[in-house]
């Protein structure tokens, strides 16, 4: 399977183990796969090839992950895909901040990894998210007429619920850090204003999920951010 | 090296004037007949002029007044008498007087000032040996011995350091190094000048009979220590005093150096040691994680391609399961790790107690799958600041804890609710509960109930106690009426942010 059709996958990854599970599973899945053991190579081969998305292990053993994360950031916006250690929420974020699609924590699941993968490059391809309803179960918000209805009742909601729930809309199934999220609602001098985001979130989440203590719409990504579930 | 001494007393400049005036009258009486009663005078000027580089005013006034009535009375003629009749021999009487006093004025004043010279010099050169001598010594009790010898040589008295003692409660000391202790009753005295870093004892204000002096150490505020001095005669006089005043800020200042020098160095070993320590941690954690991430990724993969018997399906399953507890292992052993080794940094941020305790559910339903899970989260509740991360492996760590000490089916309770001004969260189960003897050491690390099952590491209570704590909360463990445990943490609440009511 290697004609110019299949996606190709470019895995960054030092730990031999990991770059022999990755090519199983990816090309079991139907992806091209192209390896690099460090940072440089990884630059290199991303130059050299045509690559549909990249999987970037952040511990690398010449440069850092985050700095092969910027320097592909300058020039390309193919998905990213991060891989991290647990506890490794500061990373993350840096990583998201400076511009990573998602990120997959070890040890992943296979399953998970490559739903993630499927939604980057679904991103991709289908460019900044401008469809004019967006549908979830009985929910549908349309954003050509502010309105938001759950099932035939039209649900009532304040300037900065919309606003909040349009970004999460423009980005469906991408993860938006706290810093982001309270960037694009509350602009660059809100920073700190954490609460209102939790806030907010718990009033978004009471509106329009059927279970507001178990959300299956506003996922919370632990330590990170939230991120819109992009299917029911 | 004494300092000078100022110059001859007083008295004794009196008694040589006047012996001195005996001896040049008498050569005066013997040369008279060849020079004339008007040259005398001249012999007399030069000698007091001579003696006013040697003798202060007062003398020389007394031996002007002195040569002149004699010189009047015997020399000038009409002899033995004090009137003058010739008017030169007035004349002669009155420059006699002025010339004298100018110049006994003018020597007087120039000694003054040599004198003050000298001993601003030695003033100087005192402390820049002191300086010199501090500035080579290599550590804090090099600087210590250094300044009792120092201070010994230039005031000639007994010195002893008195410094805190290092367990509490910190009571003076004499250092090793000190030539003489002060006696038990004046060591209230030298705690006072401690503490108060105001001087006391022989030649000051106050308790001035006392045995030694007593001189504060004091460096940006905070005491040293005290020097204390015992003089063999006399206290110190107005000069020694205001050299030694001299002295104390140049010894705290290279004192102040040292400590800044050897906090520096602690700080620079401190850390790293902690990057070592850390190095080390990361590259165990990478080792241990990496297999367990292979395993777990490959069995998932084998899962889900869909070719399985399902025998292999369980099997499968089995592996699944036994990696993420292996996972969990690695995780609790790196968290006691840190913990141990004080490298926890928590990173505080706002975040919702009902969010942390779905998420955390969610991650941990495999484990406690045979376990009825109840939650009751009070609406509204405050915001608490907290490690999102740390807070998720403490609840889960709660919560397998319960599923796996207690018996199947029976309900595990996770409730939030405000108290007091804390938010207080809690797990609860219907198992067997806690022998009371066992409530107190149970978040002790490696501590297990006796008749615990098998399984477990003892770690799953010392972290949730250490994470919790290093967030600025606390944690309880009790029984509950009816039967069971329950385990409560404790988190201060924050305020509530007022928000502005807006509508679409």
């Amino acid at each position: 399977m290697s004609d110019i059709t299949t996606p190709s996958v470019l895995v960054v990854d030092d730990e031999p183990q990991i770059q022999r599970l990755l090519t199983i599973t990816l090309e079991s899945n139907g992806y091209r796969v192209a390896i690099a053991g460090a940072g440089q190579q990884a630059l290199v081969l991303a130059a050299q090839h045509r690559h549909d998305a990249v999987v970037l292990d952040l511990g690398l053993p010449d440069l850092s992950g985050i700095e092969v994360l910027k320097r592909l950031r300058e020039w390309t916006q193919m998905p990213i895909i991060i891989l991290t250690v647990q506890d490794g929420e500061a990373e993350k974020i840096e990583a998201l901040d400076c511009g990573a699609d998602d990120y997959v924590t070890k040890p992943f699941n296979s399953g998970e990894l490559l739903a993630r993968l499927r939604a980057a490059l679904r991103r991709a391809n289908k460019g900044p998210a401008d469809e004019p309803a967006f549908v979830f179960g009985e929910l549908t918000v349309d954003l050509a007429a502010r309105r938001v209805t759950r099932g035939t009742q039209t649900v009532k909601m304040t300037a900065t619920e919309y606003a909040l729930l349009r970004l999460f809309i423009q980005h469906a199934g991408k993860v938006l850090t706290h810093h982001q999220i309270l960037r694009e609602v509350w602009g660059p001098n809100h920073q700190e204003k954490m609460a209102y985001l939790r806030v907010y979130m718990a009033r978004l989440r009471d509106k329009l999920e059927v279970d507001p203590s178990a959300p299956k719409l506003f996922l919370t990504e632990p330590g990170v951010g939230y991120r819109l579930s992009a299917s029911p | 090296m004494p300092l000078t001494p100022t110059h001859i007393p007083r008295g004794k400049q009196y008694i040589f004037t006047a012996v001195a005036f005996l001896l040049i009258t008498v050569v005066n009486m013997l040369i008279e007949k060849w020079l004339g009663y008007q040259a005398i005078a001249l012999v007399y000027l030069l000698a007091v002029v001579v003696a006013a580089l040697f003798i202060d005013r007062g003398p020389i006034i007394f031996a002007t007044v002195l040569t002149a009535v004699w010189w009047n009375f015997y020399f000038a003629p009409p002899r033995f008498a004090f009137n003058i009749t010739d008017g030169y021999d007035r004349m002669m009487l009155v420059t006699y007087f002025a010339v004298t006093l100018t110049v006994g004025h003018l020597t007087t004043h120039l000694r003054a000032r040599r004198l003050a010279e000298q001993q601003r010099e030695e003033h100087s050169s005192a402390l820049y040996r002191l300086t010199r001598e501090l500035a080579q010594a290599a550590d804090m009790d090099e600087i210590f011995c250094r300044s009792i010898e120092e201070i010994r040589k230039f005031f000639r008295a007994d010195v002893a350091l008195l410094l805190p003692a290092q367990q509490p409660p910190h009571a003076l000391m004499p250092y090793t190094a000190s030539l003489w202790s002060p006696k038990e009753k004046e060591m209230p005295m030298a705690t006072k000048v401690f503490e108060q870093n105001e001087p006391a004892g022989r030649g000051t204000k106050d308790f001035t009979d006392a045995e030694g002096l007593y001189w504060p150490l004091c460096a940006d505020g905070a005491p040293i220590g005290v020097v204390a001095l015992r003089f063999k005669r006399a206290a110190l006089t107005p000069r020694q005093q205001a050299l030694f005043e001299d002295f104390i800020p140049q010894i705290t200042l290279i004192l102040q150096r040292q400590r800044l020098r050897e906090a520096e160095l602690n700080n620079k070993f401190l850390a790293e040691s902690e990057r070592l320590g850390r190095t080390l941690l990361n590259s165990v954690s990478h080792e241990l994680r990496t297999p367990v991430a292979a395993i777990t990724s490959a069995t998932s993969s084998l899962r889900s391609s869909g070719t399985l018997s399902t025998a292999q399906q369980n099997l499968t399953t089995e592996i699944e399961s036994a990696s993420i507890r292996l996972n969990r292992v690695i995780q609790s052993l790196l968290s006691a790790a840190r913990l141990k080794s004080g490298q926890l940094r928590p990173k505080l941020e706002l975040y919702d107690v009902s969010d942390l305790i779905h998420v955390t559910l969610g991650n941990v339903s495999a484990m406690t799958a045979s376990h009825p899970m109840q939650t009751h989260i009070e609406t509204d509740l405050p915001l608490i600041k907290a490690d999102f991360v740390l807070m998720e492996q403490t609840v889960a760590n709660l919560v397998v804890n319960a599923a796996t000490h207690t018996p199947p089916e029976t309900p595990i309770e996770i409730s939030a609710h405000a108290a007091n001004g804390e938010v207080v969260l809690e797990v609860a189960d219907r198992g067997p509960g806690v022998p009371p003897d066992q409530l107190d050491r149970i978040f002790d690390l490696f501590h297990r109930a006796p008749d615990a099952k098998p399984g477990g590491t003892g770690l799953g209570l010392a972290i949730v106690k250490g994470f919790i704590e290093v967030q600025g909360g606390r944690v309880s463990a009790a029984n509950r009426p009816g039967g069971g445990a329950v385990f409560s943490i404790y988190l201060p609440a924050t305020e509530m942010p007022v928000l502005s009511e807006e509508t679409l």
